[in-house]
């Protein structure tokens, strides 16, 4: 087992091999070696971390992706954006914790929670205009109407379906 | 938490996610949004936009409305040359772009004014990031702006698809022979061009020479150096090339996956000399205008030549004729008999072996048995499919049997045989597992008399319980056989029954499985 420390100081004992699907935690262990110490993760919050062991616990024993993956394949994967269903229900929570599990997962180094986190924006912005996405993520416009102007002309060609 | 905190590198992931190569234009538009969302957006999506581009029209676009224009043939222009300020616009988008790709049409899109307007750029390089080029023009004239691309980021370069689409061309040559300076760190490179002319199989063979880093190459003519080159190189996994002659011995050290040789003839000397230590596919190709069989044929030699020039982990084999249509199929030097095949019969790794461009007639039951027993892992047989070959099959459906019951993992199989019926208890029948797997198989040149239809139909639903499908040929032979194919009807009528035959199990299945819900415990 291995035992995690929360930034707000709050303790989990994980199982070795469902904490391990963070690459951060370990290169760490292995660093470390066979000690009993606590591991200090000051950017992740217990609800936080509370999520992201319900992921690695579900996807415990899945194969990693591999350190070498061919880009090509890395970029397939991340176009893809289905999701499968367990990973759907899991990630269905407020913006707020979505983007903390997403920020979580990178700072672990959990590459497919990242995956399934950043699918889940990237289909919630999809087919949407400036505005409608202000709305979703509720953006303050800081543009002035000179400079959007100045954009969307210069991208003009992007827009013409 | 607020969107706008996640790190650019988040925002730029998720951003690239939202592309998608096949709804190309709705993905594009939802990010061109995104970009004038707010400011911190901007970069990361402007960065994901413009990453991959194809041709030049949204580099002309981008520029203010006063500078461009459009021809009365519709291709868009650049009205004066560019200010710095419109230049600090066109680097600000051209620094972006990752993957560039022109096909023909996109050059067709802007004239030749804005063609010399980009040439003549005052940065050392038009696209000082590019990292992947696809260029299938091939008009000379456009060559100036294929050379104001390539730079020294560039890792993956396609050039000239279709390889006798023009003339050879000096200025090509010129090109060719200055890649590998131009661009020193390639690791993909796509150019069958050279086998237009000696000139550029040169020019080419040159700039292979002084890459140290390739992975994959799919050149056309390279000379005996830049061979000797590719053999020692530790990062090469794929290997595609022509060879119009002899070749001198050449031993790959490099642990490539993937060797494809496209030859005039039966490329026997070629794999005299050349060793491939841990290739795992091969595939030779005979191509060429004056494509020409040797006297008398090699097909022996060109099989002993394979055994001993590949690894025993090969995993593909296959040989293709590309003209095959062109020659007597009742040439015996296109047979391959029984002996012949005994030396491949020590690759024990085979999954797929493709020597359908053979007449396999002389094929019988006992040679398939040996070659499933030999091949366990085989999941793709081809033998003597791709054309309507004089002679009769010697295979019969023992032999379809034999591999049916060693090789496990089969999912396609195209081999001519005799339909005939055997006896249902006897051993190879009654002992052999059913292949579920195979859907479809290929019965040109397979006799059947029609009076067995049905029978022919329940054997082969017995061991191919999914079969359902007879076809004639194969969906990418570009030249289908004739209509009026010898026993077409016996083949339909049999296909018929094995559709009936494959309803019914299912429904029986489904029978089954109602009855069992209904007896157990609630």
């Amino acid at each position: 087992m291995v035992l995690l420390v929360t930034s707000d100081n709050v303790q989990f004992q994980v199982d070795k091999e469902v904490v391990e699907r963070s690459v951060l935690i370990k290169n760490m262990l292995e660093d470390v070696g066979e000690s009993d110490q606590s591991i200090p993760l000051a950017n992740v919050s217990s609800s936080v971390l509370k999520k992201v062991i319900e992921y690695c616990e579900h996807h415990r024993g899945e194969p990693l992706p591999s350190a070498d993956a061919d880009q090509n394949q890395d970029e397939t994967r991340k176009r893809t954006t289905d999701i499968s269903e367990w990973d759907q229900k899991f990630i269905t929570v407020d913006q707020e914790m979505l983007f903390e599990i997403i920020l979580a997962a990178n700072y672990l180094d959990i590459k497919s929670l990242l995956d399934v986190g950043c699918k889940t924006v990237a289909n919630m912005i999809k087919g949407k205009t400036p505005e409608e996405i202000r709305r979703l993520f509720n953006i303050v416009n800081d543009f002035t109407p000179e400079e959007e102007a100045q954009i969307k002309k210069e991208n003009e060609w992007a827009e013409d379906r | 938490m607020h969107i706008s905190l996640l790190p650019i590198d988040i925002l730029l992931d998720i951003f690239e996610t939202i592309y998608d190569p096949i709804q190309r234009k709705d993905s594009l538009a939802t990010i061109a949004a995104l970009a004038r969302t707010c400011k911190e957006f901007k970069e990361p999506a402007l960065d994901s936009l413009w990453k991959d581009i194809h041709g030049f029209k949204p580099l002309i676009l981008c520029l203010p409305e006063g500078v461009r224009g459009i021809t009365p043939q519709g291709q868009l222009t650049l009205k004066r040359p560019l200010f710095s300020e419109e230049w600090k616009i066109f680097n600000s988008y051209a620094s972006r772009i990752r993957t560039l790709l022109i096909y023909h049409r996109p050059l067709d899109e802007i004239d030749d004014q804005a063609m010399k307007v980009l040439v003549s750029a005052p940065s050392p390089t038009l696209l000082p990031n590019l990292h992947n080029l696809q260029w299938w023009n091939e008009c000379d004239f456009c060559l100036p702006l294929l050379q104001a691309l390539l730079a020294s980021t560039i890792r993956s370069l396609m050039l000239f698809r279709s390889p006798r689409a023009g003339d050879p061309s000096f200025a090509k040559s010129t090109l060719l022979a200055s890649l590998a300076a131009r661009c020193p760190h390639i690791e993909e490179f796509v150019c069958p061009y050279s086998r237009d002319s000696d000139e550029h199989s040169d020019s080419v063979s040159e700039s292979v020479c002084c890459w140290s880093k390739l992975v994959s190459i799919e050149a056309g003519v390279l000379n005996a150096r830049a061979l000797t080159h590719l053999a020692s190189l530790p990062s090469l996994k794929f290997l595609d090339f022509m060879s119009c002659g002899f070749i001198n011995s050449t031993r790959f050290t490099s642990k490539l996956n993937k060797v494809s040789i496209t030859a005039p003839s039966l490329p026997i000397r070629i794999l005299r000399n050349v060793h491939f230590a841990s290739c795992q596919s091969v595939v030779l190709c005979l191509d060429g205008p004056d494509l020409v069989l040797s006297d008398p044929l090699d097909i022996p030699d060109l099989i002993v030549s394979l055994s001993e020039r590949f690894s025993l982990d090969l995993a593909k084999l296959a040989v293709e004729i590309t003209c095959l249509g062109s020659f007597n199929l009742a040439d015996p030097r296109l047979v391959l008999n029984s002996n012949m095949v005994i030396p491949l019969l020590s690759f024990n790794c085979l999954r797929t072996v493709d020597l359908s461009c053979f007449c396999a007639s002389a094929i019988d039951d006992a040679t398939i048995k040996m070659m499933a027993q030999s091949w366990p892992h085989l999941e793709q047989l081809y033998l003597g499919s791709r054309a309507r070959w004089p002679t009769p099959p010697s295979l019969t459906f023992t032999g379809l049997i034999h591999l049916i019951r060693h090789c496990h993992h089969l999912d396609d199989i195209a081999i001519p045989f005799c339909a005939s019926l055997i006896d249902n208890e006897s051993k190879p029948f009654s002992k052999t597992i059913p292949n579920a797997k195979i859907t479809h198989i290929y019965v040109l040149n397979c006799p059947i008399d029609a009076a067995i239809v049905a029978a022919v139909a329940c054997q082969l639903h017995t061991l191919l319980p999914n079969l359902t499908s007879m076809r004639h040929h194969f969906p990418w032979d570009d030249v289908h056989p004739p209509q009026g194919l010898e026993h077409a009807v016996e083949w339909g009528r049999v296909e018929e029954f094995l559709g009936a035959l494959v309803k019914c199990t299912k429904m029986k299945e489904r029978q089954v499985h109602v009855l069992q819900e209904c007896s157990s415990p609630a």
